[in-house]
């Protein structure tokens, strides 16, 4: 897995590349971790580059998603692949976390 | 049937999911499928890894044999305490934001992503059966 951070503007992009799985996962954590030290409230995690996730990866990403409910924050996916977007949808999670289908729609939803 | 026994401890799931891997795309099984199996084993593996031996040393196995039926069968074992992860509770997949837990997803996803799955106690081995059919 590779992570590549930027910043658009006002809003930080997490764009994550590769396998999320109970391996690769904590590193994401940590780097979000870092990111959630700064009072930041706009995230999107582009997820056009990954190609598998399994529960540690969710967990990760609705820790997230829980932290920035917390501080008032918004956060955004973007351009899931079909294979993770199966697994969003059938645990449930994309009823719960935002999806958009491109980056520039998940940046102009969370400003 | 191969079989492939490593410790149980996070550094080997990646060699036990390759060795998975490469034993459904030698029969046939698609990338899609292909997923699916790696999602079931890696959540098989990942609760032996962290939960079988309570922070004692222990192994895990990864045991494949297929062909027949146009089917593959991934049987994951360790020698932990008894434990039937299919008797576990369904996870609330309704739940906001707010009350929602990651707990039981795992095992959820490996009753959604495998065509059929089994438990069985052997002696002192628990042995979990995942099968997947190739369409």
């Amino acid at each position: 897995m590779d992570i590549v951070m930027t910043t658009e503007s006002d809003v930080a992009v997490f764009s994550i590349i590769g396998h999320l799985d109970a391996v690769s996962s904590p590193e994401l954590e940590g780097r979000l971790g870092t990111w959630f030290e700064e009072p930041g409230t706009r995230l999107v995690l582009d997820l056009n580059g990954l190609e598998y996730i399994s529960s540690a990866g969710l967990r990760v990403i609705l820790s997230a998603a829980k932290k920035m409910k917390a501080r008032n924050g918004k956060l955004g996916l973007s351009r899931l692949q079909p294979r993770v977007r199966e697994v969003f949808q059938v645990s449930g999670f994309s009823s719960i976390i935002p999806v958009f289908e491109t980056l520039p729609a998940a940046l102009d939803a969370v400003r | 049937m191969e079989r492939l026994r490593r410790p149980a401890r996070m550094e080997f799931l990646h060699e036990l999911l390759e060795f998975i891997d490469a034993g459904a795309k030698r029969l046939g099984f698609d990338e899609s499928a292909r997923g699916r199996i790696r999602l079931a084993s890696e959540e098989a593996l990942v609760n032996v890894i962290l939960h079988a031996y309570a922070g004692a040393d222990g192994e895990v196995e990864a045991g494949l044999s297929g062909g027949e039926d146009r089917s593959l069968r991934i049987e994951i074992r360790d020698r932990g305490a008894a434990f039937d992860p299919l008797a576990e509770a369904e996870p609330d997949l309704e739940a906001g934001l707010a009350d929602r837990k990651i707990g039981g997803l795992g095992i959820f996803f490996i009753r959604e992503a495998a065509d059929r799955a089994a438990y069985r106690r052997e002696g002192e081995e628990n042995i979990l059966t995942l099968y997947f059919i190739r369409t």
